[in-house]
């Protein structure tokens, strides 16, 4: 079953210059299908369209044309938006908020049972080891840590699908793993995992298919073991992909 | 309801801990402690000087709390992009923005609260009524202009990204709200139809912030201080306030988070 | 779409009540509030008016004239020429903030009493009846300034007198009728005034100007049985 379905997708920028001669176009005709309890790992230079690509799925920005079809409907519809995490790269929460009072705000938004939602918050902070800060104000918070409650927030509800932009950016190579273990353990439950990474290592050890996107084009699909048997690696598939002259 | 409380106390909680705002709210509790010691001066109106400029304060501060919490609220959701992890969640966009709004009213109330309480001990220190309706009534009123003016704030925070740009044009509405009224009786015996319905156009857009300067009425014996007067006024921040959050929940349902 | 031209509709329809009600209060306003009230070429000179007038705070900038116009009376170098400005203060105040009622009496019962200056004095105590129409101790006043421009001294000292009665007289108004007693009445009388005046005035000046005044008659010697008035003083 397909829990992510992407047709003919584009996305042209609004054009910043009074005669429109800046129209840049983000993502061009892209179609894919993610498949659930799929963790699926989208890869590319900066500027490739990866974070535009995110967030047409999450309804933060419109395509120009094409459609995306999230469990079967359309991101727009909140019963769809109540099953899905989401994890911003580098995620920002207010200083003066402690993580529970974050965590009990999205709860609300999410619309979790009042007899669970306490629960469920420290069990979330608990998966984070989070759970010594839960009463500190985000003031005190290294990078990772923030990460580290964007995480959080993402599983707060138990999505169905997770997605994952840079996950792993300003966290140490203990919460690398800690995330890699977070998303396997959700993936083992069956939940579908589309993610954006730059650390390819990682991405090795946790998707089971990965594309690559250049210029905003879907350049090429592969499943993650048919890639590493391969090429050895990720890295040497992703060289060979996108560097000049490499195939096209 | 439950997301828009939700978001109410989110906002809330996020402007009135700022540390900013606090100092803020001591710098302005010393301002109107400053009204006993102007009011010295003031030989025999030391009870009109003390109000008149503690309700100038409450004004201001009002003013300049919204112009913060917006600035915070902006700051946070276009610069470090907080807004989008919000968005992704099960809660509709108007849900979002009436919420930020009463959030923000919420913060500017609580300030309003504590700088009329202080003016009150003054003015009962001075030997006045603390609880004169007039008093009580302009206060009032400068919250309610506040409060119609946080709309707007949030209407210009959606359809810019700028936060200077936002503030420059919210003090510019300050100012031209004070003076649509002016504007309207200047040109009521003019001639010329085009100048007008231009002001006719400024007048109903601009919220007339001048209606809901009692504070400047305080101490006249032919006061707007009549219910039928503070009704009008009263609806007309109703639906002021109804009007401008409908727009800028159409125009925000079609933002796109770039 | 049927759902849009609702949502239109009903926009429409709640906006142009808006109008109604911005329209229905401004005619309160307008109807209500003297000619003052609105911005004109000819009117607010002062550009801290229009300052006020702009972020709705004019009655402060008055007070702040209110400040400023007791400086230049209470400068004494300006008593030579008889405090000529001393109008153009009090008319800033009153064009700012006309329903400061307390500038009209107290700036007129100065210009009329004190400086003799009873044009000014009646001039504006006219615009402060013109815009507190309501308030009508300053017919009052304007009857007293009246009788004194005539020379009618009893007449204007049995107004002074009233004017003592409420509590929110001017306090230079007790030491007018003090020095009006001096010279119209015998010493004995003036000094029991000015014994009364030192222990009761709310003005703390107002008190040590009445003991200076008192100390001056028992010291001049004209009274006739200063002995009841130095116990009351020695009591005090």
């Amino acid at each position: 079953m397909d829990i992510i379905e992407i047709k003919s997708v584009t996305k042209v920028y609004k054009p910043l210059d009074f005669w429109k001669n800046d129209r840049v176009v983000g993502i061009d005709n892209l179609s894919l299908k993610i498949k659930k309890g799929e963790v699926f790992g989208l890869l590319g230079l900066n500027g490739a369209g990866k974070t535009t690509l995110m967030k047409i799925l999450l309804g933060l920005l419109k395509p120009t044309s094409g459609s995306v079809n999230i469990l079967g409907s359309n991101i727009e519809d909140e019963k769809i938006r109540a099953k899905i995490g989401y994890l911003s790269e580098l995620p920002y929460f207010p200083k003066y908020l402690k993580a529970k009072e974050i965590l009990a705000y999205f709860a609300e938004i999410l619309g979790l049972p009042e007899n669970t939602k306490k629960e469920r918050i420290n069990s979330v902070l608990k998966t984070v080891r989070l759970t010594e800060k839960a009463e500190t104000r985000i003031k005190g918070f290294s990078k990772g840590m923030q990460g580290r409650l964007g995480l959080a927030q993402a599983i707060l509800n138990d999505p169905e699908i997770l997605f994952l932009d840079e996950p792993m950016s300003g966290l140490d190579p203990l919460g690398y793993k800690e995330t890699r273990d977070i998303i396997l353990d959700l993936n083992r439950r069956g939940r579908t995992i589309f993610f954006n990474s730059h650390i390819l290592s990682e991405v090795e050890k946790i998707c089971n298919r990965v594309g690559i996107l250049h210029k905003g084009k879907l350049i090429d699909v592969q499943p993650a073991a048919k890639v590493i048997k391969k090429y050895k690696n990720l890295e040497n598939y992703f060289v060979r992909m996108v560097a000049p002259g490499g195939v096209k | 309801m439950r997301n828009i409380l939700a978001v109410t106390d989110y906002i809330f909680k996020q402007s009135f801990r700022n540390r900013i705002l606090n100092v803020l709210i001591l710098f302005a509790v010393f301002t109107i402690g400053f009204s006993l010691v102007i009011s010295e001066l003031a030989q025999e109106a030391e009870i009109k000087i003390v109000m008149d400029f503690g309700l100038f304060a409450i004004g201001l501060f009002a003013f300049l709390t919204l112009v913060l919490s917006v600035t915070v609220q902006m700051f946070e959701e276009t610069e470090l992009k907080t807004l989008m992890l919000i968005m992704v969640k099960p809660i509709k966009r108007h849900e979002y923005i009436i919420g930020k709004y009463m959030g923000i009213i919420a913060t500017v109330f609580m300030n309003v609260l504590i700088m009329l309480c202080i003016l009150m001990v003054i003015i009962s220190l001075r030997g006045g009524d603390p609880w004169d309706i007039k008093l009580l009534a302009a206060a009032g009123y400068s919250f309610a202009s506040v409060a119609l003016l946080s709309s707007v704030a949030l209407l210009l925070s959606v359809v810019t990204t700028s936060v200077p740009g936002c503030i420059i044009f919210l003090v510019f509405i300050y100012a031209l709200g004070h003076l649509t009224i002016h504007l309207k009786n200047l040109t009521a015996d003019s001639n010329n139809a085009v100048l007008k319905f231009c002001v006719d156009v400024v007048y109903y857009l601009v919220p007339n912030l001048e209606l809901f300067n009692l504070k400047d009425k305080i101490f006249s014996t032919e006061a707007l201080f009549a219910p039928g007067y503070l009704g009008f006024v009263a609806g007309y921040t109703l639906l002021y306030v109804a009007v401008i959050l409908t727009v800028t929940s159409v125009i925000f349902k079609n933002k796109e988070f770039y | 779409m049927i759902k849009k031209i609702f949502l239109l509709t009903a926009l429409i329809t709640v906006f142009c009540c808006m109008c109604w009600f911005n329209g229905r209060a401004t005619q309160m306003v307008t109807s209500s509030q003297p000619r003052w009230y609105f911005l004109t070429p000819h009117s607010y000179g002062n550009f801290r008016h229009i300052l006020g007038v702009s972020f709705g705070f004019r009655t402060l900038m008055a007070d702040f004239d209110y400040i400023s116009f007791l400086q230049y009376y209470g400068d004494k170098t300006q008593k030579a020429d008889r405090y000529r400005k001393l109008y153009g203060y009090l008319d800033d105040i009153t064009n700012a903030d006309p329903n400061f009622t307390f500038a009209y009496t107290y700036g007129s019962a100065i210009l009329a009493f004190n400086l003799e200056r009873y044009d000014e004095a009646i001039k504006l105590i006219n615009k402060g009846i013109e815009y507190n129409p309501s308030f009508w101790k300053l017919h009052f006043y304007l009857g007293a300034i009246i009788f004194k421009q005539k020379g009618e001294t009893e007449k204007y000292i049995g107004l002074l007198e009233d004017a003592l009665k409420f509590a929110d007289h001017p306090a230079i108004i007790e030491r007018l009728l003090g020095n009006i007693y001096e010279t119209t009445r015998a010493p004995d009388f003036a000094a029991l005034y000015w014994l009364k005046t030192a222990g009761n005035s709310k003005d703390g000046d107002t008190r040590g100007y009445a003991y200076k005044r008192l100390k001056a008659i028992v010291e001049s010697g004209k009274l006739s049985d200063p002995e009841p008035i130095l116990r009351q003083i020695n009591g005090q």
